[in-house]
């Protein structure tokens, strides 16, 4: 194995880390945009028989049977087409928050049907409006029921989020193609940053459980 | 004029009427029970005293105030007046026991946090469950789970008691256990409604039984021992796994004290 030299990468480590604070800003921003508009769909085809609970039900549909990078690619040419002119971290942004809506909602849409009938009617009776029962009651159970699965939808939008690289985004990612093109060492910068984007996965892991074992704590 | 008096209930699934004209009466402080075989709509007619059951027609009398049970902005009201605890309990599983019975005080009646956990407290060391106040739903026991759900009632402060089947789920030696707390419960003025199919417990506790049968009230038996005294509900409740004029339970009141 004489063809590998680490040297370009080391001396570049500090720019490289630089892109995971890009990487864990953008799925960050988009898992907590999208779980926002994912807490909306999924109330909506809960709360709705007809056409309110088909949009709904489409969205997700639509968004989760075509490919992340598409739907990147069409915030990002189809926003300055309007006349929006966003720059690519927020195309990306807006594009990896759409598609995490969708699935975020079908996840949370399965956790809200898992909490007990019952429970409806103790909130109804207890006095609490829909929104006071959504809001401590429902949301709150299913979030904690669907924790494991919302974990690991993060965990997948923080190694998808590589796709930014493509729309010039400094990300991670973006940050190895640039040493890799400037340095010529990209076997070399890869594996650095396959072994960056394992750690980063592997706190996360530790992150989520220590956050789940405070929130038990905390009743 | 009785303290609770609900008339002229009648309850329409289409066609078909659920309850018929259904009615009953009680003082303040007394235990009601509701009897009857299954789908006699004996369930039916307690969820229509909270608003939820929508009623065709009906109205219900709490301390001279009378609600049209059939108007649109009823549930309001009767949900102001009566708490229910509900068969499967239904103790949110995600919070303490403290904050199952805090929740409602504070976020509908916007009581401080301080003031309510400081009441719920005090409840809760009162029904025996003192050191339970921080743990989670999940570890209780089946009785200690409903002796939560009444306390959560309770907070409410409730004018009128409505209970499911209360002792469907528990211990035949925790079945005494509740039959206590709720006459404890009368004893202090809480009016109590239960739909019950443990005739030891029924002729025991209540000072009065409603026969239900097809939607109708079919007999009303009045004070303590009165499931011995009419026919009907004797016979159904002897033929219920219970003796209308025992008191197993021990519950009756000693007469010579």
């Amino acid at each position: 194995m004489t063809g590998l030299d680490f040297h370009p990468v080391f001396t570049r480590l500090l720019f490289l880390l630089g892109g995971v604070g890009v990487t864990v800003l953008i799925a960050g921003l988009a898992f907590v945009f999208g779980l926002l508009l994912a807490v909306g769909l999924a109330v909506l085809r809960f709360e709705n028989q007809g056409t309110w609970r088909r949009l709904s039900r489409s969205y997700s549909t639509a968004l989760t049977n075509t490919p992340q990078l598409s739907q990147i690619f069409a915030v990002f040419y189809c926003l300055p087409l309007m006349g929006v002119m966003v720059s690519p971290f927020l195309s990306v942004v807006i594009g990896m928050t759409l598609n995490a809506a969708a699935y975020l909602a079908d996840i949370l849409g399965a956790g809200m049907a898992r909490v007990p009938a019952v429970y409806h009617e103790v909130a109804l009776t207890l006095g609490l409006n829909r929104r006071q029962t959504y809001l401590r009651v429902i949301l709150p159970y299913a979030g904690r029921t669907m924790f494991p699965a919302l974990a690991n939808h993060f965990q997948i939008m923080i190694l998808g989020s590589a796709m930014a690289s493509i729309f010039g985004v400094e990300d991670l990612t973006g940050r190895a193609y640039d040493i890799g093109s400037t340095t010529f060492r990209v076997l070399e910068v890869m594996l650095v940053t396959g072994g960056l984007y394992a750690l980063l996965s592997f706190a996360l892991t530790g992150v989520f459980s220590l956050f789940r074992r405070t929130m038990e704590r905390m009743v | 004029m009785p303290y609770i008096d609900v008339r002229d209930v009648c309850v329409r699934h289409g066609k078909n009427e659920t309850l018929r004209q259904a009615g009953f009466d009680a003082e303040r402080g007394e235990i009601v029970s509701f009897i009857g075989p299954s789908g006699s709509g004996k369930t039916t007619f307690l969820r229509t005293l909270i608003g939820l059951q929508p009623v065709w027609r009906g109205q219900m009398g709490v301390d001279g105030r009378i609600v049209d049970m059939a108007a649109p902005a009823s549930a309001r009201i009767l949900r102001e007046q009566a708490a229910i605890v509900f068969q499967q309990y239904g103790l949110f599983g995600h919070m303490s026991v403290l904050r199952n019975l805090t929740l409602a005080p504070t976020v509908v009646a916007k009581r401080s946090r301080r003031d309510a956990e400081h009441e719920a407290r005090a409840l809760l060391e009162r029904l025996g469950l003192a050191n339970k106040a921080d743990v989670l739903p999940a570890d209780l026991s089946g009785g200690q789970k409903q002796r939560v759900a009444i306390a959560r009632a309770l907070m409410l402060r409730p004018t009128l008691l409505l209970l499911d089947e209360p002792t469907s789920a528990l211990d035949p030696h925790k079945v005494r256990d509740v039959g206590v707390l709720l006459r404890d419960l009368a004893q202090d003025g809480m009016t109590i409604v239960q739909v019950s199919h443990a005739m030891n417990v029924v002729s025991s506790l209540s000072d009065r039984i409603v026969l239900l049968e097809d939607g109708q009230v079919r007999a009303v038996g009045k004070g303590r021992g009165c499931a011995a005294q009419l026919p009907d509900i004797a016979a159904f409740m002897n033929t219920h796994g219970g003796d209308a004029a025992a008191d197993p339970a021990g519950l009756r009141p000693d007469p010579d004290h």
